[in-house]
């Protein structure tokens, strides 16, 4: 179902994502990119969880203090996680 | 996303976010945001991005030592989206929303034929994550 180039999209943004650049710390940021650590991370991303196979159960606790497990939604409903953070 | 959320609100779609480690503490742009040092923090940080992006979405925080992150691939952007039966329909490693619209409106007219829907996002890109 997903798009055979779906997986290695880079975030392309303003500036064809050069904006971010300002806000970061380049030596970091240059060592992340080029770094095997994080290459075999994406490298890895479509096999970890591949299209088409039962998803991990994830369980997590909101900011409201509820327990929130994935398996939860299975049978009933269709579910989208992402993540993310402040910075 | 609370866009694609309000869209899919009444075709059994739930969404749900979760936040994970800073990937970049205390550089230029975030000079009053270190690495977390609790469990209590993160969730603390979390609170704030959620009054931040105004976010109505739920907010799930991962422990400290980030096991579920990490069974996922353990990459800072990361969006899935999965089925009813709970098989994986789409990931990918950035939120590229016209493409979770797609896979949504897919998902919601094979259910239901009769009330098909198209895919309207026009925005490639949405930031990181959240």
């Amino acid at each position: 179902m997903a798009k055979p180039d779906g997986y290695f999209k880079r975030p392309p943004g303003p500036l064809a994502g050069f904006w971010s650049w300002r806000y970061l710390n380049w030596v970091k940021s240059i060592r992340l990119v080029t770094s095997k650590r994080v290459r075999r991370a994406y490298e890895a991303f479509p096999t970890t969880v591949p299209i088409g196979v039962e998803f991990p159960e994830i369980e997590l606790t909101t900011t409201s203090g509820r327990v929130v497990n994935t398996r939860e939604f299975q049978g009933k409903r269709h579910f989208v996680l992402f993540t993310g953070a402040i910075t | 996303m609370h866009e694609l959320r309000e869209k899919y609100a009444h075709r059994e779609v739930e969404f749900l976010a979760m936040y994970v480690r800073e990937p970049h503490a205390g550089e230029r742009g975030f000079p009053d945001h270190e690495d977390h040092r609790s469990f209590e923090h993160k969730m603390e940080v979390a609170r704030e991005l959620q009054q931040l992006k105004d976010m109505t979405i739920p907010l799930g925080v991962d422990d400290m030592s980030q096991e579920q992150h990490a069974r996922l691939g353990n990459l800072p952007n990361m969006v899935f989206v999965v089925d009813r039966l709970g098989r994986l329909a789409y990931s990918n490693t950035w939120l590229l929303a016209d493409d979770v619209d797609s896979v949504l409106a897919r998902l919601v007219t094979a259910d239901d034929p009769a009330r098909p829907i198209e895919p309207t996002v026009t925005t490639r890109h949405l930031g990181p994550g959240i």
